[in-house]
């Protein structure tokens, strides 16, 4: 399991080799479907993704959780909004999160995720 | 002809049981790749409905094993139809498909990618593109191993001919379980199903496992580890991976593509001269290592035609 993970970290710090916030979005989903998929989880929306780059809030209280929801649409999650060992999973498995200020994610078509309180 | 049986043994041996196979079964050309042909052999019911075993070899042309493995699988079909009428039965309820050699030129070139340095099974359309980086698929060049083709170039004719082959002949069948024959990678046999391209359970993997659990209970004791083809590296760009999702995507019915992939460090450890050259990397070069890989696996082949054919009892 171990070394299964420390894969999809390695494939991970290539995935992301792009500043363009769409590209680090879609990066984040095959990422994070990877770790689920680690242990043999898929995670599936019901429905379709949304068409426009959007601000979608996310009511999580495991990392899992926070995992299938990347792994469903490509977002960016805003770091701030993450306890600090989250954010320091999410970085470890090179997880891309939102880097540069909101407007600038959205205008770029890239979705942002916020956890919320 | 002389010098194609020298470079090319495998290509002279499928046209001999070609005509050998043409009396119970069908035999085309499937295309001409610069002269060289790509041959498909077809036993059972022309129904295309029926469920298919399609067998497949020699996608890596330094992995010559997968289609000696095809061939001894063609060769004891052919026998058997001669006078076992079970196997006749069978063949009224399901087919079986031999592709033996899909990859000749790198075969006879005797290295992993086509004529044109592009690796066939890193050659299906893949827009995400994320994978393991170089043994995942690159396009940086196709003097380096992996090569996914020029981006704009579309597929080579090798792997467009084997889409569309099995497009036509396994789409309308309730089941189609391919078995793609590879050696290579590690210590033990290993049964690789989808998905390639990423570590996510593909949507049908209840169904693969109870096919796995039909292998462990029929076979006890068989030497194959079952597992994702991702479970170590992620490929972009997989045959397999595009050929399914096509599948799922044209409606009911179930395309079950399995890569064998013969655990050539086995014969490396027993033999280790053999690693010095390329293709004793992929091959078993001990005459008695090679006849015990050819019946190595018919146990398996047969045991696919049972299941493809009896797939009500076990797909659920």
């Amino acid at each position: 399991m171990i070394a299964r993970l420390a894969g999809v970290a390695f494939d991970a710090r290539f995935a992301t080799r792009t500043r363009d916030l769409r590209k680090r979005a879609l990066a984040a989903q095959w990422i994070a479907a990877n770790v689920l998929g680690v242990s043999h989880v898929r995670a599936r929306l019901d429905g379709d993704a949304p068409q426009r780059a959007c601000v979608v809030s996310i009511h999580a209280t495991s990392l899992r959780a926070i995992l299938a929801t990347i792994a469903s649409v490509p977002v960016l999650v805003h770091p701030a909004t993450l306890p600090m060992r989250w954010r320091a999973v999410l970085r470890a498995f090179g997880v891309p999160v939102l880097d540069e200020p909101i407007e600038s994610a959205l205008a770029q078509g890239a979705s942002v995720a916020l956890l919320a309180a | 002809m002389k010098q194609l049986a020298s470079a090319l043994p495998e290509l002279v041996a499928i046209e001999e049981l070609a005509v050998a196979a043409t009396r119970w079964g069908a035999v085309d050309v499937l295309t001409n790749v610069e002269g060289f042909p790509i041959h498909a052999v077809r036993f059972g019911t022309a129904d295309r409905s029926r469920p298919t075993l399609l067998v497949t070899g020699g996608v890596h042309g330094l992995e010559r094993i997968g289609t000696h493995v095809a061939i001894a699988f063609l060769t004891s079909l052919v026998a058997r139809l001669r006078w076992d009428e079970l196997l006749h039965e069978a063949l009224t309820r399901a087919r079986i498909l031999i592709v033996p050699l899909v990859n000749p030129i790198g075969m006879a070139l005797g290295q992993r990618a086509n004529g044109w340095g592009v690796d066939l099974m890193r050659n299906a359309p893949d827009p995400a593109e994320l994978a393991t980086p170089l043994i995942g698929g690159h396009r940086i060049s196709r003097r380096l191993p992996w090569y996914m083709g020029h981006r704009e170039l579309g597929m080579e004719m090798e792997s467009a001919t084997l889409v569309r082959f099995v497009e036509q002949e396994l789409f309308g069948c309730p089941l189609s379980i391919v078995l793609d024959l590879h050696s290579g990678f590690g210590l033990v046999d290993r049964l690789w199903y989808p998905y390639a391209r990423t570590r996510e359970p593909p949507p049908d993997f209840a169904r693969i496992e109870a096919l796995s659990q039909l292998l462990d209970a029929t076979l006890p004791n068989h030497v194959y580890k079952m597992e994702q083809t991702a479970r170590v590296y992620t490929i972009r760009g997989d045959l397999w991976d595009y050929l399914y999702d096509r599948r799922r995507s044209a409606g009911d019915g179930l395309l079950l593509p399995l890569t064998l992939e013969m655990g050539s460090w086995s014969w490396v450890r027993k033999n280790p001269l053999q690693g010095l050259s390329t293709l004793g990397r992929f091959n078993p070069i001990k005459p008695h290592r090679h006849r015990r890989t050819l019946r190595r696996h018919l146990p398996l082949l047969d045991f696919l035609l049972h299941a493809v054919i009896s797939h009500q009892a076990w797909l659920r």
